[in-house]
């Protein structure tokens, strides 16, 4: 073999251990390490300890105050796009010209993308104008359901060449940039 | 008999499959068996049948328990649910805990557990029964319940088999797993382009990692790129068993294998199942599958870091398996992972029919 395996090997160690180290620092970001950290702080008892029980009163005081000073109101939209049977659907910010006058959902939010298309609703076409791993991640378990997946880059967008080259491969039908 | 197994995750994947199987196996021999999961990540939408599959919460699992009247409750790996399946205090359940990880993280928590409230431990394999030994006290026991495995879906389509592969047609390889630590996705991708570097065009199917993060899978993709098999590599986040079963199947006939990465293993059914099929295995030589797997000219047996022994078996691949060596697998597996032994080692655990 030509190719020196053992250095993508290396690099593969070397991603895994920097997705370790985020894992890491996402546990120590967490709520329950920042909570566990002052009580372990607060022992042996002393005038820490009495500090912590002011420390948890602010802290519960910060944390409702900032649930109840936000009013959310759910949109409507998302729902009514994974509710929907329609045939075709693009993700992306623009139909494009050849879709104008068919019915079509079209959406440039991942979440909702994902919802319709983990609902596996009835075999339909997914327009590409978009890339992200939401609908990367996707496209094989879509097209085993009978999904035809068109991949139309928008001129305006520059995209990931990862994602690029994985959505050429993958799409049943790349329709080419007008700049390209 | 009343039982429920319980288990925090939800997810399409080995332990939530086992569930089934020995639900099914259980209910069969005219045990009632229920399931509860803590968290539905992506199981309960593909239950054709939810009758006796609960989902909630801690409080949901305190109340199904106190509700339900169980003989016992089988706890799999979720110590937060090893309280509150004892029940009431007027109604206590026999809890049992059956430990399916081998994880170092994954095992922590038996430092924590009061073995004295516990009925019993089940492990499916001899293997990680030696591995909680240590982590438990001496004089815990622990019983050896062998997972079930489906030979029904998961069979070799045999005119498949018999159709001629011939040089130069193209191979597909299969890995299954979550995309992380544990299972070394990212060497699966490494040897995809090894692969691809022997045989020229290649597909590798990763099946899994529905729940990843979506860090790893803007990594997945970034990696696959980086390695230049973007178009080789064909990502399906989850799959149903019988797609699972023509995806095994269609790798055996075009000379192809399932590639097995994992740093460690508790028994390895996605092996166990792609073998069923007839599709070799080219996996890293895990003390676990020393167990499960008979020496076969379907198991190639490597260390999975290093790159040449790697080669070397996908080199030795035929284009086609043996028959008779699928089916002396199958025979062998069908014996000892049967919903049959599995109900015997259960009785046997519970202590009932005695």
């Amino acid at each position: 073999m030509s190719t020196n395996w053992n250095s993508y090997l290396i690099e593969a160690l070397r991603g895994d251990i920097c997705s370790r180290e985020a894992e890491l620092e996402s546990i120590r970001n967490s709520l329950r390490y920042r909570l566990g950290g002052w009580v372990i702080e607060a022992l042996p008892l002393g005038k820490k300890t009495f500090l912590l029980f002011f420390k948890l009163i602010a802290f519960y005081f910060k944390r409702r105050y900032r649930v109840i000073s936000k009013t959310v109101v759910p949109s409507k939209e998302p729902l009514n796009i994974i509710n929907s049977n329609a045939f075709t659907v693009v993700y992306g910010q623009e139909i494009p010209e050849y879709l104008q006058n068919s019915e079509i959902l079209i959406t440039d939010i991942a979440s909702v993308l994902s919802g319709l298309l983990d609902a596996m609703k009835p075999q339909g076409v997914l327009v590409v104008r978009q890339l992200d791993q939401d609908v990367l991640r996707r496209i094989v378990r879509i097209r085993n359901n009978g999904w035809r997946v068109v991949w139309h880059p928008d001129d305006f967008i520059e995209y990931d060449p990862a994602f690029m080259a994985y959505i050429i491969a993958h799409a049943d039908e790349c329709i080419e940039s007008s700049s390209i | 008999m009343k039982l429920l197994y319980a288990y925090r995750y939800g997810i399409i994947g080995g332990v939530s499959t086992q569930l089934m199987f020995r639900r099914k196996a259980l209910n069969d021999a005219g045990i009632c068996c229920e399931l509860f999961f803590s968290q539905d990540n992506g199981l309960k939408q593909v239950l054709s049948d939810r009758d006796g599959i609960h989902f909630g919460t801690d409080v949901i699992f305190s109340q199904i328990v106190n509700k339900g009247k169980y003989d016992a409750v089988v706890v799999i790996d979720s110590p937060e649910l090893l309280s509150p399946a004892r029940g009431p205090i007027y109604r206590r359940s026999l809890v049992y805990l059956d430990v399916h990880t081998t994880t170092n993280t994954g095992l922590a928590y038996l430092a924590d557990i009061v073995p004295n409230r516990l009925a019993g431990v089940m492990v499916p394999t001899h293997y990680s029964s030696n591995l909680i030994s240590r982590l438990l006290p001496v004089n815990s026991y622990v019983s050896i319940l062998p997972n079930i495995i489906d030979a029904n879906i998961f069979s070799e389509k045999n005119d498949s088999l018999n159709a001629c592969v011939k040089e130069g047609d193209l191979r597909e390889f299969i890995w299954v797993g979550k995309l992380d630590h544990h299972k070394n996705w990212r060497l699966a991708l490494v040897y995809a382009s090894m692969l691809r570097e022997m045989f020229g065009d290649i597909i590798f199917h990763v099946v899994g990692g529905y729940t990843a993060p979506p860090s790893q899978a803007e990594a997945f993709f970034q990696l696959a790129y980086r390695l230049g098999v973007s178009s080789n590599v064909s990502w399906l986040d989850r799959a149903e068993n019988i797609s699972l079963s023509s995806l095994y199947s269609k790798c055996a006939n075009s000379g192809g294998a399932m590639l097995v990465t994992s740093r460690d293993e508790s028994f390895g059914m996605a092996a166990a199942e792609a073998l069923l099929c007839g599709c070799p295995l080219i996996a890293n030589d895990l003390p676990v599958f020393r167990e499960v797997f008979p020496d076969s000219t379907l198991v190639h047996r490597v260390d999975i870091w290093k790159p040449d022994q790697v080669a070397a078996a996908a080199e030795a691949l035929p284009y086609k398996p043996n028959l008779d060596d699928v089916r002396d697998m199958r025979a062998h597996l069908i014996k000892h992972y049967s919903a049959e032994s599995f109900v015997k080692a259960f009785k046997s655990a519970m202590k009932i029919d005695r």
